[in-house]
């Protein structure tokens, strides 16, 4: 009876929980920085990677600080993230929607639809984490024979309003997380 | 029509008043304070009070006279409900005092705001209704559009500058008076402090009248702090 109560309990906690880990709001403060503020180690995993001149970025999230080099390669932005002390997490590169293969589109399409009556997809990157620049600048984009996963931002509404959400899906278009985008208040732009 | 006498066109059409002798102009102080109240997350209601202070007045080419006078103030309060991501229709009253006078009006409006990738755009259309003691009635509709250019990062963040430059065209209609179409330009600087906090300091010119003559030149240091409540 005691183990019986104690699975439902269980079961609640992880029924609460569940969402929370799969929506939570998404919030990051990001300034501009000179190369001269990026460790060496970061600078050289770009040249090493043959890009000469990205734009630097700190960004601050509720629970993690990173770098970010961003940069254009062959018309497609890419955004490299790295930890404080230099070292890689992972790199995104904006894609088109038509460029994933026609199964992993539908299955994220249909999590699109099961979650919005209406949406629109804003931008779709592709995320590599164990796949070095050097042999993304290199190949043709997207490469999709490497280990990858997905990060889309859709406007979509949920409740009474439109809102910005972020998507992160496997290869195969398993959803991974979902994060909702704060936007910041724009009076000064309204009166 | 070539190129030079397109630029011509528009420069004709822009300064063209500013040659006529009768042109009149005023410079002063605009300071305002912005309220912003949040009722849920459909609704929001906006408080604005600015006062107009002037300091040279005249005529172009004639010595201006410097005194400091107290123009007016506006207390403006507009509710607004949001419709979209980001687009707003909103509801308004102001009311103005100058000179002993109160003046009344009525504000309709409907905003967004384009996020792009290194700057904002916001897009405001508004229609008003004033109405003065022994004046006919004034019927204006504006087009404001308002780019905002954050200067450290992608976006303006807590601790950071941004510019913010609005360029205003309002068509005015009053019965007895011949059509007029104002033009607004107004480069700021702006301080976003906290969350709740933004101040920005600039310019706000605004050329009454840039179809027909005489016109008159308005030149403000424009002081705006926004708060949210």
């Amino acid at each position: 009876m005691l183990c019986k109560n104690l699975l439902r309990l269980n079961l609640a906690i992880v029924g609460l929980a569940l969402p929370t880990l799969l929506y939570a709001q998404k919030l990051e403060i990001e300034s501009r920085i000179k190369p001269e503020e990026v460790p060496p180690q970061a600078l050289t995993y770009l040249t090493t990677g043959g890009v000469e001149k990205a734009q630097w970025y700190f960004e601050e999230g509720l629970s993690s600080t990173s770098l970010e080099a961003k940069f254009k390669h062959d018309k497609r932005w890419f955004s490299v993230e790295f930890s404080e002390d230099g070292s890689l997490q992972d790199i995104e590169v904006t894609i088109r929607m038509e460029e994933l293969n026609k199964a992993t589109r539908n299955r994220i399409l249909e999590e699109f639809e099961r979650q919005f009556g209406r949406y629109k997809i804003r931008k779709v990157q592709v995320q590599y984490q164990s796949t070095s620049l050097a042999t993304l600048i290199q190949k043709k984009m997207p490469l999709l024979s490497v280990p990858h996963a997905f990060e889309i931002v859709v406007k979509g509404k949920k409740g009474k309003l439109p809102k910005l959400w972020k998507f992160t899906f496997s290869a195969q278009g398993e959803l991974l997380s979902l994060n909702q985008i704060i936007t910041r208040n724009s009076e000064h732009l309204e009166y | 029509m070539s190129i030079r006498q397109y630029i011509g066109l528009l420069a004709g059409l822009l300064f063209g008043t500013t040659l006529c002798a009768q042109n009149s102009f005023q410079s002063g102080i605009l300071p305002a304070i912005n309220l912003n109240r949040s009722i849920n997350e459909l609704y929001a209601l906006n408080l604005k009070v600015e006062t107009r202070e002037q300091f040279r007045a005249g005529f172009v080419h004639t010595d201006p006279i410097r005194m400091h006078e107290h123009l007016l103030t506006d207390f403006t309060l507009i509710g607004s409900r949001k419709v979209g991501l980001s687009e707003k229709i909103n509801l308004g009253y102001l009311l103005r005092l100058r000179q002993g006078e109160r003046i009344h009006r009525i504000i309709q409006q409907f905003s967004f705001i384009s996020r792009l990738r290194n700057f904002n755009l916001g897009h405001r259309l508004v229609s008003d209704q004033t109405f003065a003691p022994e004046e006919p009635a004034v019927f204006r509709l504006r087009y404001r559009m308002s780019m905002e250019f954050p200067l450290d990062g992608e976006k303006a963040d807590p601790g950071e500058f941004y510019v913010k430059v609005n360029n205003e065209l309002i068509q005015t209609w009053q019965r007895g008076n011949a059509p007029l179409t104002e033009y607004r330009f107004g480069p700021f600087l702006g301080y976003f402090m906290s969350n709740t906090h933004k101040v920005e300091v600039g310019l706000d010119y605004r050329n009454q009248s840039i179809l027909i003559a005489p016109t008159r030149h308005s030149y403000w240091l424009s002081l705006n702090w926004f708060f949210n409540l």
